[in-house]
């Protein structure tokens, strides 16, 4: 693979800029033969523990609101599409093919996300809202929970 | 011997289901996809004769020529996305009993591979491919897709493959698909009925090929082997691998010791 020549370093600021406001701690994406992970280090700042969890914002319309944790990770948020179902995911077709969606992609309701597959049944997951794929919590093949969050969509 | 035209059985036909029977489409399970996004409500088989873009299991290619019959059923709300595919085991039974009635062979030639493949003599005649459907305002929809090899079987398949004209020379399309949608209506109509899934889980493991031998699975991160012990109550395949009883949704099934 020598296609590292031609990664976008546009891409991979905007990755960074989406990683600095989603809270997350990092972002990997796939594409044909090219993958890029971006991630940091997050510093915890243990607070005095509050008597009732903070209320988890609104989402905003433009901005991603994910609600972070203590330790960074991605909360269910208003956005969050949980699994149906037990299963493998696929996020895309078929082998060949290319993903449903990527980190960034615009979706309106109805759009297809991911498959779910369990005994030869491929289960479509369509998106519930329009708007922004903000992170991908599942890679391909990867199997999933009932009700584990599989992607976020602001 | 001109082909005799498609048509339902009469259990079939008198529990409402319906036929659409085309030449040639690109695929039966896409039409009856379009039809159910179209508003269809249900009960809807699309059989044809000849498919240019037949699928199997992600993405693979169903080699689909004359003679052979595909067919696909649209159920619309029929059940929740989790327990879709226990409609896979519903049809797997239904292929099995339409096919034995009708061929009379002899129960230990004909098998059940997880999770719905039909298999003669340990070649697979059949396949399954069901895909759950979000048609709006969530209702969901399953179109069940049944290859038979009839006339023909292919070459160069992962798993070796077999037609079941070897066993029943004279039978055709219309006979095979009307013993088939009758079957399938007794199956629904029995899953969604007091036995539920349960039983159509015992019934199925009564037919299984290949309990408690040695199994290989291929998984997408790669392969598993250990012995096939059975179904779980989801009708997942239960490994025993390594002192432990490892649970399987998706895979490739292959039977045998280590080639």
């Amino acid at each position: 693979m020598a296609k590292y020549g031609s990664i976008d370093p546009e891409l991979v600021r905007e990755l960074a800029n989406l990683l600095t406001q989603t809270d997350l701690t990092e972002i990997e994406i796939e594409q044909d033969d090219l993958r890029i992970r971006v991630a940091r280090n997050i510093t915890q700042h243990v607070s005095v523990p509050v008597a009732a969890p903070a209320p988890v914002a609104a989402p905003a319309p433009v901005a991603a609101a994910i609600a972070p944790d203590a330790g960074g990770k991605p909360v269910a948020s208003a956005g969050t599409v949980p699994s149906p179902m037990v299963g493998t995911a696929y996020r895309r077709p078929s082998p060949d093919a290319k993903p449903f969606v990527e980190i960034g992609s615009r979706v309106q309701v109805g759009d297809k996300l991911l498959l779910i597959e369990a005994m030869k049944t491929f289960n479509e997951i369509v998106a519930p809202r329009a708007g922004t794929v903000t992170a991908i919590h599942v890679d391909d093949g990867q199997p999933v929970e009932f009700g584990e969050p599989l992607l976020v969509i602001e | 011997m001109p082909a005799a035209a498609i048509r339902l059985g009469a259990r079939a036909a008198a529990d409402g289901y319906r036929l659409v029977d085309l030449d040639t489409t690109p695929s039966t399970n896409d039409e009856a996809r379009r039809r159910a996004e179209d508003g269809d409500p249900g009960r809807l088989w699309i059989v044809g004769a000849v498919q240019t873009a037949g699928r199997g299991r992600h993405g693979r290619t169903w080699i689909s020529p004359a003679g052979n019959l595909y067919a696909s059923l649209l159920l619309v709300a029929p059940c929740t996305p989790r327990e879709a595919p226990q409609l896979g085991f519903v049809a797997g039974l239904a292929l099995h009993d339409a096919v034995s009635t009708l061929t009379g062979v002899a129960p230990d030639r004909l098998a059940l591979k997880w999770p719905n493949d039909l298999l003669l003599d340990g070649a697979k005649v059949a396949g399954l491919l069901l895909e759950g459907l979000q048609l709006g305002a969530g209702v969901f929809g399953v179109v069940t897709g049944i290859g038979v090899n009839l006339a023909s079987a292919p070459a160069d398949t992962p798993y070796p493959a077999a037609a079941l004209c070897s066993l029943a020379p004279d039978l055709g399309r219309a006979d095979l698909f009307a013993a088939l949608s009758n079957t399938m209506a007794e199956r629904i109509a029995s899953w969604r009925g007091q036995g539920g899934f349960a039983a159509i889980r015992q019934a199925w493991l009564a037919r299984a090929y290949g309990i408690d031998t040695e199994v290989a699975v291929r998984l997408p991160g790669g392969e598993v082997r250990g012995v096939f012990r059975g179904l779980d109550v989801d009708g997942r395949l239960e490994l025993a691998h390594k002192d432990r009883i490892e649970r399987i949704d998706a895979g490739d099934l292959f039977f045998g010791p280590r080639r």
